[in-house]
């Protein structure tokens, strides 16, 4: 990798070189048995430089060629915007508990193991169902090094078991799925891995007829993915800069219930995205978004803190806006891990509270509707129905819709005490708002 | 290399093994806005082995070729693991023993034009969009090109070279009143072929702008039942998502519910219907003179007058259910084992011609390009980009918020007129399947019209 950067300090004022070596073994579970399993090593680097104060970027997996790398760069900067971008001066230090070896040595066999062990107690809970499960060690070594100085690299482990299962009867298909993701191999048990499945699964034995109108509903913490996020968009620092976000000029306003907070902890371990430093080699922090309803902070990598005028908030990362990607695409502005304050109500507490609602636990689309203005619109794939403060059966053909900042503000019910990682990377509890358009299809 | 690949297949200790070895270059240019936002170039080596070992799959990936042999012995080490696992051994078809090169020659390469080049033509489609009306609020536009070389080699003495170009362009306009409402309006190209294909696409960009603006005036469609006739790229992305899926095998093997529906011999439509699944269609960017398994392309007939004819298959699928592999086990790249995919799926020609059509159509809608959509299982709702009313079989006014929605079988079966003006386009993204995304495809049909499709207003 030092060949890289000292190739394209010939080239360039400014360079920047991530290094990524990623070792993972996922195993795959279907009806038929253990399917696949497949050992992945990849190797890659990317490199940005500022060449005549122009942008270049350019990845490889060929290092043995460290000037050609360097000069694919230059030559994308020669036809870069111009860009006043700095790269990182200082960096963090790696993370207590990210990397454990115990990961890196779990075998094959291991994980069929657990894999088998994960299947087996599904089918025996429910005979019924066609059970998926995945299970994947992860090993990625980053290295980063930049002409600022910079020069850190961090090892990360995460172990992952993934469970989805599909009941097929009278030419109705449900499908029902949850993921585990922990840093200790032993925290991914048969029991964790099927816990949430299985109760999903018990509750959706009865199909009943789904309501209609402007109802309460209790997002479970995989389904409020819906009402977060319009929210995420809105904090990026990128929505905030294109003047795009709702709270663009929110900064230490109440926009929300005073119960709701979030807070952006690249720091937590529990939470995949955890590291000493981001994608840009800058020090990974916790930073609060929104505090007892206040809009505290936005969310920033290098380039949108320039375009700003403020600091990088260690949120500069490969991949989309959920992050997670590999060492191909450059880094863009993303959430680490998202925190959201949990309550003090048991799911169950916030499901007694209802006459007649909708528990949401997985939903199709996401992304549709106007999500910069915070609008949602959704068809469910799980949902249940609650009658008198208690689930009665499993509802389908049903879109929800509504603005994640009005019933955010205005309609929040409550949040529960159950907080769960989900997505990899959000610890959310569940959520109940009112006021959301519910329309059954016939 | 040859030897290499070779010399590593021969140390392997199981009953089957397959390399594939990759080389690709990419080029990405994008600009939003005023804003050159990504321009972004690659090279990568990878590869992948793939062994079966008393029935079970053991697969390695790797960047580094040195590590070739040592992938192997792994592979056939995790083939053990799975077999040891596994209620079913995998058993492959037979197919033949191939030794090709196949050599694409570009006219005019992209691989020679300067990226300067692409930058500027890049550059200049967004001013036009931008220039367009003062309601553009916003621009995508995108220049992609990529090219791939496949070596592919297997235990049974296959041995393939091949080379796959792509490239796409993405003309996209978002108009605003100014009040909250923003419309977009797209053009997309793809083929896989040459520099060709982006160049002189002025036209389009105007029209991609001037869409965006126009569709601020559109009214929302009317919801409820309508005779609706879907243009060849619509038609195609509905044949593709909610047909074409349900005839790969793999996913049938999973929903045993619907492969009872997937009867080979049942009627799913007018005699006239024929749906194809052709892996080389000119200039198509599912073209594939071998799959990822080293078989041959095929043209495989998925409906033939109206009846379900054929699925497409893998040499571990076709085994299963005494098939002839299709030539559809694709991977999107070396990081991923293959799967069954489409290649070029489209819709053949029928006798009508577009007039004839619309003169059936007192009151109708017609249904123009695809956004994206959804299907599940027999239920799909699709958005059409645009639409345009049609009353007393004549062409009327824009409509909006166009999205169809129904179920599949039905909806085949209400196919009553097939157009003789068959189009194919590749667009600019891929399919999605498995975790692999996107995988170059195309899909296509002529003028299609619909009985009874249900339109959701908002």
């Amino acid at each position: 990798m030092h060949d890289v950067l000292r190739a394209a300090e010939g080239v360039a004022e400014h360079a920047e070189v991530f290094h990524l070596r990623a070792r993972s073994l996922p195993l795959g579970f279907d009806s038929e048995g253990l399917s696949s399993a497949k050992l992945r090593q990849i190797e890659g680097v990317a490199v940005r430089v500022i060449a005549d104060g122009k942008l270049g970027y350019a990845t490889s997996t060929n290092l043995q060629e460290p000037q050609q790398i360097a000069d694919a760069a230059a030559s994308a900067a020669a036809y870069g915007e111009t860009c006043a971008l700095r790269f990182a001066h200082a960096s963090g230090t790696p993370l207590d508990g990210v990397y454990s070896e115990r990961i890196e040595t779990i075998d094959a066999e291991q994980l069929a193991s657990l894999g088998e062990a994960i299947h087996k107690r599904i089918l025996e809970a429910a005979p019924d169902v066609e059970a998926s499960v995945k299970l994947e060690t992860t090993v990625n070594e980053v290295r980063l090094a930049n002409t600022e100085g910079v020069d850190v690299q961090e090892r990360r482990s995460l172990v992952s078991a993934r469970v989805e299962v599909t009941r097929t009867q009278d030419g109705d298909i449900f499908v029902l799925g949850d993921g585990i993701n922990a840093r200790a191999p032993d925290a991914i048990t048969p029991e964790a891995a099927t816990a949430n499945v299985l109760k999903l699964l018990e509750l959706a034995e009865h199909l009943v007829p789904a309501p209609s109108g402007q109802l309460p509903v209790v997002f479970t913490p995989a389904g409020s993915i819906a009402l977060l996020l319009p929210l995420i968009l809105g904090l990026s620092g990128k929505s905030v800069h294109l003047t795009i976000s709702p709270l663009a000029e929110k900064l230490g306003d109440t926009v929300f219930d005073s119960r709701l907070s979030l807070i952006d902890d690249g720091l937590e371990i529990a939470g995949s995205a955890a590291g000493g430093f981001d994608d840009e080699g800058v020090a990974s922090q916790r930073t609060p978004l929104v505090e007892a309803g206040v809009v505290r902070n936005f969310y920033y990598d290098l380039r949108t803190a320039m375009q700003t005028g403020v600091q990088s908030t260690g949120n500069g990362y490969k991949g989309g806006v959920l992050g997670g990607g590999d060492f191909r695409s450059a880094p863009g502005v993303s959430l680490s891990n998202l925190i959201v304050g949990a309550g003090s109500a048991s799911q169950e507490d916030l499901i007694r509270e209802i006459q007649s609602g909708v528990l949401v636990d997985t939903v199709l689309g996401l992304g549709q509707g106007n999500l910069n203005a915070g609008d949602f619109s959704n068809n469910v794939s799980v949902a249940y129905r609650i009658e008198n403060g208690r689930i009665t059966g499993r509802v389908k053909n049903l879109m929800i819709s509504g603005n994640a900042y009005r019933l955010l503000k205005d309609n929040l019910l409550g949040l529960g005490n159950d907080a769960k990682w989900v997505y990899g990377r959000l610890h959310v509890p569940s959520i109940a708002v009112s006021d959301v358009s519910v329309a059954a299809k016939s | 290399m040859k030897q290499k690949i070779r010399d590593a297949i021969a140390r392997s200790a199981a009953d089957y093994t397959e390399v594939r070895v990759e080389r690709r270059w990419l080029n990405r240019v994008l600009f939003q806005r005023e804003t050159l936002e990504t321009l972004e170039t690659a090279s990568e080596v990878g590869g992948i082995v793939r062994c079966l070992k008393n029935g079970g799959w053991g697969i390695a990936v790797f960047n580094d070729l040195s590590q070739l042999p040592s992938c192997v012995d792994e592979a056939v080490r995790l083939g053990d693991v799975v077999a040891a696992r596994a209620k079913e051994p995998v058993v492959l078809a037979k197919v033949p023993i191939v030794e090709e090169d196949v050599r694409v020659e570009l006219e005019h390469d992209f691989r020679t034009v300067p990226l300067r080049k692409k930058v500027e033509l890049t550059q200049a489609y967004n001013m036009i969009i931008l220039g367009e009306s003062e309601r553009i609020v916003a621009t995508q536009v995108q220049y992609l090109d990529r090219f791939t070389e496949v070596t592919f080699a297997n235990s049974e003495g296959t041995y393939i070279v091949q080379e796959l170009p792509d490239i796409t362009l993405l003309l996209g306009a978002a108009a605003s009143d100014g009040k909250g409402d923003v419309q977009q309006g797209m053009e997309m190209f793809g083929h896989a072929g040459d520099f060709s294909l982006v160049l002189g696409k002025e036209e389009h960009a105007k029209t991609a702008a001037q869409r965006a603006v126009a569709m601020l005036d559109a009214q929302p469609v009317p919801g409820g039942q309508h005779t609706v006739l879907l243009d060849p790229r619509l038609a195609g992305v509905f044949i593709h998502e909610a047909f074409g899926h349900f005839c790969e095998a793999d996913f049938l093997h999973k929903n045993p519910q619907l492969a009872k529906i997937m009867t080979l011999g049942n009627e799913f439509g007018v005699p006239e219907l024929q749906v194809i699944d052709e892996g080389y269609v000119a200039g198509g960017r599912g073209n594939v003179p071998y799959d990822d398994e080293g078989v041959r392309r095929a043209k495989t007939h998925l409906i033939k007058d109206g009846r379900l004819h054929s699925l497409m298959h893998s040499r571990e699928t076709a085994a299963k259910m005494g098939a002839e592999p299709t030539g559809n086990a694709r991977a999107i790249n070396y990081e991923h084992e293959p799967i069954i995919r489409m290649t070029n799926t489209y819709i053949e020609n029928g006798s009508s011609t577009l007039d004839e059509m619309l003169q059936g159509i007192d009151r109708g809608i017609y249904a123009i390009e695809a956004y994206g959509g959804q299907t599940e299982f027999e239920q799909f709702s699709f958005s059409a980009a645009y639409g345009y009313e049609i009353r007393n079989g004549e062409i009327g006014d824009l409509v909006r918020n166009v999205v169809l929605s129904g179920n599949l079988f039905e909806t085949l079966r209400s196919i009553d007129a097939i157009g003789n003006d068959r189009e194919l386009s590749g667009g600019v993204g891929g399919c999605g399947k498995g975790g692999q995304f996107p995988l170059p495809v195309t899909a296509g049909s002529p003028h299609i019209r619909i009985q009874n499709v249900t339109i959701g207003g908002q």
